[in-house]
C-alpha cells in the first residue's frame, strides 16, 4: 500500500498545467534523442580535425575541449535548449505548486503522526545553497515563502520525474532503492539498528532504508525546512517512520558513535571542498566502530578521455552544480583518509541501478551502475 | 482582501551565474520566448483536443469537465504523437544544421 502513497503530497495539475509539464518532458526527450547524439559527431567530424590541424595533436584536457566546443553554433544551441528545458520544467511545476500551496500545507499538517520533525529556524544555511539555486530550482531547497511552507519539497518531487524522464520510478526512489539493494547484497549479515541519511531533501532515499530495515531507527538530515516538512508528510502518507532533522551535515548534534550506517545519495557534489572535509569528519565521529559510511555520487572523471569528461560536466555551469566539476577531479580517497578512515577499509565501487531489478530505460539508460564511495570505521 | 492579494508568490528565477550561449544574449532570449510560445501552443491544442473529445461524447461541455478531463490511452498516445511531431517540425532547422557535419543523419 505504501509505495502508491509516495505521490500523496504532490499537487494535482489542472488540464493546462498537465499539458505544459508533458510538453517539457517531450522537449527533453526530443533533445536527448534527436539533438544530443550529434554533439559527439560534431566533435569527431569537425572540432577534432580542426583542433589537430591547428595544434598538431589531440586535445589533452576537458578545458581544451570546452573551448573548442562552446565556439560551435550547434553545441551552443543544444546546450542552451537543454538549459531552457530545465527552466520551463520548474516554471510549469511551480504553476501547480503555487496554486495548490494552501491545500498542500493543510495536507502536510494532517500527516505528522509517525516519526518526528525537528526544525531549527536559527540554522545558518550554507553558502553552497544560498549563492546559487541548485539545479536552477528557483528558491532552491531552503527558501520559505509562507508559514509552514512545503513548496520547495513539492516542486522538487513533482519536477524530478520530468527531469529524469521517469527513470527515478513512480516514487522518485530508484537511487535510494539502488543503495539499499547494494548494502543488502554486500553486507547480508548486517542489520543496522540506527541509520542516518544525509542531505535527504524530501526523504525519497531515506524511506527505502526504513522499509528495508523496519526494526531500525532511521534519521534523515537536511538544511531546507520546506523539504523536511514535505519529507515528514510524505513518509507518513507512506506509513513509514522516519525522524527528520534540520541540521547541517558539517556539524551535527548527535553524540559520538551514534550510528551503524551513515549514507547519502547525490549529496557530496552539492557542497564544497571544506564542507566535504567537515561532513566526512562528522561521519567518522558519528559512526560506531565497524560502522559503514556509504555515499552515492557522480563518477570521478580525472582518467576519462577529454570529450567524455567535458560532457559529464555539462551540469556544472549550465545547471548550477558548481562543485560537481571539482569533486570529479578530487582525490576523494585521500579526503576519506584525512577524515580518519583507514585506507584498507575504503572501497570505491559501483552499484547496479535499481539493484537486482533490470535497469530501467530513460535519462540514465547509459549508466548501468552508479558510483558508491564506501568506508568502514 | 481578494484572493490575488493573499496568494503566496513563489520565486520564478533561479539565483546563480548565467553562462552565455549564442552569439548575442538577445538570441538566447528570443529562443526562450519562442520555445515558451511553442509550449503554450501545445497547451491550446491539447485543450481543443479535450473539447472535441468531450463534445463528441456528450454535446454540451462545462469548463470543470475540461479541467478534470483525463484522456484514455488511445487519446493520450495520439496527443503525445502529435506533440512529438510538432516539436520535430519546429526543430527541423537543427537537423539541417546537423547535415553539415553528419552525413549519417536522416533529413
Amino acid at each position: 500500500m505504501s509505495q502508491e502513497n509516495a505521490t500523496a503530497m504532490r499537487p494535482t495539475p489542472t488540464h493546462d498545467e498537465q499539458s505544459r509539464q508533458a510538453f517539457d518532458g517531450l522537449l527533453r526527450a526530443h533533445l536527448r534523442q534527436h539533438v544530443l547524439p550529434a554533439v559527439t559527431t560534431l566533435y569527431e567530424e569537425r572540432v577534432l580535425p580542426k583542433f589537430r590541424k591547428e595544434h598538431e595533436r589531440d586535445p589533452a584536457t576537458k578545458s581544451e575541449v570546452a573551448k573548442a566546443m562552446t565556439a560551435e553554433n550547434y553545441y551552443q544551441t543544444w546546450s542552451y535548449m537543454q538549459r531552457l528545458s530545465q527552466q520551463l520544467l520548474w516554471d510549469s511545476v511551480i504553476d501547480s505548486v503555487e496554486r495548490s500551496l494552501p491545500e498542500l500545507i493543510e495536507r502536510a499538517k494532517g500527516l505528522t503522526e509517525l516519526g518526528s520533525l525537528t526544525l531549527d529556524p536559527e540554522l545558518e544555511i550554507p553558502r553552497y545553497h544560498t549563492s546559487h539555486d541548485i539545479h536552477q530550482q528557483p528558491g532552491g531547497y531552503h527558501s520559505e515563502f509562507t508559514e509552514d511552507d512545503v513548496a520547495a519539497g513539492a516542486i522538487f518531487d513533482t519536477g524530478v520525474p520530468i527531469y529524469s524522464g521517469g527513470i527515478m520510478g513512480a516514487a522518485n526512489d530508484v537511487l535510494g532503492q539502488t543503495v539499499v539493494s547494494y548494502f543488502r547484497d554486500t553486507f547480508a549479515q548486517r542489520k543496522p539498528s540506527k541509520i542516518l541519511d544525509l542531505g535527504c531533501a524530501i526523504g525519497n532515499s531515506t524511506v527505502p532504508w526504513a522499509q528495508a530495515f523496519p526494526e531500525a531507527e532511521v534519521h534523515g538530515l537536511e538544511v531546507g525546512a520546506p523539504c523536511l516538512r514535505y519529507a515528514h508528510a510524505r513518509a507518513n502518507a507512506m506509513g513509514v517512520e522516519v525522524h527528520f532533522h534540520q541540521q547541517n551535515a558539517e556539524s551535527m548534534n548527535f553524540p559520538d558513535e551514534s550510528f551503524d550506517l551513515i549514507t547519502s545519495c547525490i549529496l557530496l557534489h552539492e557542497t564544497s571542498v571544506p564542507a566535504l572535509a567537515n561532513i566526512l569528519r562528522e561521519c567518522h565521529r558519528l559512526l560506531k566502530p565497524g560502522g559503514i559510511m556509504m555515499h552515492q555520487d557522480g563518477s570521478l572523471t580525472s582518467s576519462w578521455e577529454p570529450l567524455r569528461a567535458f560532457m559529464a560536466d555539462w551540469e556544472v555551469s549550465n545547471n548550477n552544480e558548481p562543485f560537481l566539476g571539482t569533486l570529479r577531479n578530487l582525490d576523494l580517497q585521500q579526503a576519506y583518509v584525512a577524515a580518519g578512515f583507514a585506507l584498507e577499509k575504503i572501497n570505491f565501487t559501483t552499484a547496479p541501478v535499481g539493484g537486482s531489478q533490470p535497469a530501467q530505460r530513460g535519462y540514465l539508460s547509459g549508466f548501468g551502475a552508479v558510483p558508491i564511495y564506501l568506508a568502514e570505521k | 482582501m481578494s484572493d490575488t492579494e493573499t496568494k503566496v508568490k513563489l520565486a520564478r528565477v533561479a539565483r546563480g551565474k548565467r553562462p552565455a550561449y549564442l552569439d548575442d544574449r538577445a538570441i538566447d532570449n528570443l529562443y526562450a520566448i519562442v520555445v515558451t510560445m511553442m509550449q503554450e501552443n501545445v497547451v491550446l491544442r491539447d485543450r481543443l483536443d479535450t473539447l472535441e473529445l468531450l463534445l463528441e461524447r456528450q454535446g454540451v461541455v462545462l469548463q470543470q469537465q475540461i479541467e478534470t478531463f483525463v484522456p484514455d490511452k488511445e487519446a493520450a498516445d495520439s496527443r503525445e504523437q502529435r506533440n512529438r511531431s510538432y516539436i520535430e517540425k519546429l526543430f527541423r532547422c537543427l537537423q539541417d544544421d546537423r547535415q553539415q557535419f553528419d552525413d549519417k543523419v536522416q533529413a
